[in-house]
């Protein structure tokens, strides 16, 4: 198997920056395709990508079918091939047994075929005395449950910060929104976040952008309202703005209090334009 | 239908019987459903050389309310077994993998356990959990940095929950990212390995601030690492207004093992009374 050849994804757009500087790791990603990652790995990798990220490549089906004609001699691949070409021409959603999409890759690790014999771990699967794991032999390679939208966290390549999980998670909420509201467009999005939330606040700003991209949300501001840490000390009463890592009671230093603000991680509102109501000429 | 409010919203992952969004939610997340409650004042915003009517819309949504679903209803798959889910976190390298291994050795006879592990890459950790005897599943995020509650449903999916009494999920090696994300655990665990600093509470308040437990691990080099001192670590914990108990654990030498696992049999045990108690009052009802 030769990387060099074959058709590789095609180029991106050239703006923004951001995205760029993503789709370019995925450029080299694919030309990495050796014996050891074989190319249908890489290709299920780009086939779940993200809709909401159309400047990233996602690779056209008819494109990955080719690709997989080419390289699916190869003995070893042969079924794990066979299996992905059945999706990508089903192009049926995956489901999981009570109907969840997640995108997550579980019970498996794409390991070079022949390591995998050697170890023999792959035939140890489901010898654990209390039932391991049910995924069967020939799934293993092709196990990702294919997701209608990208399940948080487990969305390829994207930089690992967990701000980007939750801008998702936060244009879902918009679009919602949105939806519910027959808005043509959102124009700006007022989110509430504490220090205790754990987010980088100049983190979300950036994931925004990246996230907000192809939505209802593209051209919305993102407004952050960066609250602080609130105690109540149950000892003397006292409510006070602290450090938020330093919650004792700065009265009488009574170390049990409760944090009443600046835990929270809330879309506080969003401004939008409604469709327009079709004229009606008499 | 959600039962809260008349709403349709409804999780994905919901089975066929009948339920409604998990457990009533509790005060954080509550008006988490993202619908819209109050239409805010319509003002008009100049664009470009028309006006068109742009109207702010009060939300207050908790942005992790879908993570929050499904995290409640995995908790319903654990409770429904009788199964205590333990969150194992902490930065890279402080030893949540021996531990378990330990810990296994040391619980096989009393507790029957269960492993999810959760990592970039490689299925070492899973295979390590394996070579012990144990059901262990690896979940590999790609590049995400944290679990989140869909990642571990979908892992449900491929373990049997029966007959298992313990299940530890080992985050992503990270003192940051796993914080944020409810898994449907019962019971949070935080390792802080004495090569790490005693101040490692005080500068990831958030990840601490949750802990139910705090493991000082690799306490076999406390004597070597003078520098680090338990007690300004407990201290550090405790300004975070946080009472959980503070052990001390070698998976080297094997001290405070048996300590480590008593706690886990005490919690198991209380959170199996919990399980029996709401049953028996479902019953009731």
């Amino acid at each position: 198997m030769n990387a060099d050849e074959g058709p590789l994804p095609r180029e991106t757009p050239r703006e923004p920056n951001g995205i760029q500087d993503i789709a370019q790791a995925h450029l080299v990603d694919a030309q990495a395709a050796t014996p050891e990652t074989p190319i249908h790995l890489i290709i299920e990798k780009y086939l779940d990508r993200s809709p909401r990220f159309p400047e990233l490549h996602r690779i056209e089906d008819d494109e990955a079918l080719g690709l997989l004609d080419q390289r699916g001699e190869r003995e070893a691949d042969r079924t794990a091939v066979e299996h992905l070409k059945a999706l990508i021409q089903g192009r049926k959603p995956r489901e999981a047994p009570c109907g969840v999409h997640a995108g997550a890759l579980i019970g498996q690790q794409h390991v070079a075929d022949s390591e995998d014999e050697d170890t023999g771990h792959g035939n140890a699967i489901g010898e654990g005395p209390h039932g391991g794991l049910t995924v069967p032999r020939a799934d293993r390679n092709v196990s990702r449950y294919y997701s209608e939208r990208p399940a948080r966290g487990a969305s390829g390549s994207l930089p690992p910060m967990h701000e980007l999980s939750v801008c998702q998670a936060l244009i879902d909420e918009i679009a919602r929104v949105a939806r519910s509201q027959d808005a043509e467009r959102v124009t700006s999005v007022v989110v509430r976040v504490g220090p205790l939330a754990g987010i980088d606040p100049a983190l979300l700003e950036s994931a925004y952008a990246l996230a907000r991209v192809g939505t209802v949300a593209a051209d919305a501001e993102l407004v952050l309202e960066e609250s602080g840490v609130r105690i109540r000390c149950p000892e003397c009463g006292t409510q006070a703005e602290v450090e938020c890592n330093q919650l004792e009671c700065p009265s009488c230093h009574h170390w049990r209090t409760q944090v009443i603000a600046g835990d929270e991680l809330v879309l506080a509102s969003v401004a939008l334009v409604r469709r327009e109501e079709p004229m009606i000429h008499v | 239908m959600c039962e809260n409010c008349g709403c349709s919203i409804s999780i994905r992952d919901e089975p066929a019987a009948e339920r409604g969004h998990g457990p009533t939610p509790g005060p954080a997340q509550q008006g988490s459903h993202g619908h819209v409650h109050e239409p805010g004042p319509a003002h008009f915003h100049a664009h470009g050389s028309e006006r068109l009517p742009v109207e702010s819309i009060s939300v207050l949504a908790n942005i992790l309310a879908a993570n929050d679903q499904v995290a409640a209803h995995n908790r319903e798959h654990f409770d429904a077994h009788g199964v205590l889910a333990v969150n194992l976190m902490s930065s890279p390298g402080a030893g949540k993998t021996s531990l378990l291994e330990r810990t296994i050795d040391a619980m096989k006879e009393d507790l029957r356990v269960a492993v999810i592990e959760g990592d970039l890459a490689t299925e070492n950790d899973a295979r390590r959990i394996r070579a012990k005897g144990v059901p262990a599943i690896q979940i590999t995020t790609g590049s995400a940095c944290h679990l989140d509650a869909h990642m571990v449903h979908a892992a449900l999916h491929d373990l049997e929950l029966e007959g298992i009494d313990l299940l530890f999920i080992e985050n992503v090696g990270n003192l940051v990212c796993p914080a944020s994300f409810d898994l449907g655990q019962h019971v949070d665990v935080v390792l802080l390995s004495v090569p790490e600093g005693d101040d490692k509470p005080q500068k990831y308040p958030v990840m601490f601030r949750a802990a139910d437990l705090m493991l000082l691990s690799k306490t076999d080099l406390l004597g070597a690492l003078p520098e680090f001192d338990p007690v300004r670590a407990e201290g550090s914990l405790r300004a975070l207004a946080n009472g959980a108990p503070v052990m001390h654990v070698s998976s080297r030498n094997g001290s405070g093992i048996d300590a480590w696992c008593r706690w886990l049999i005490e919690q198991r045990d209380a959170y199996r009374h919990r399980v029996d108690r709401a049953m028996a009052h479902e019953v009731v009802r």
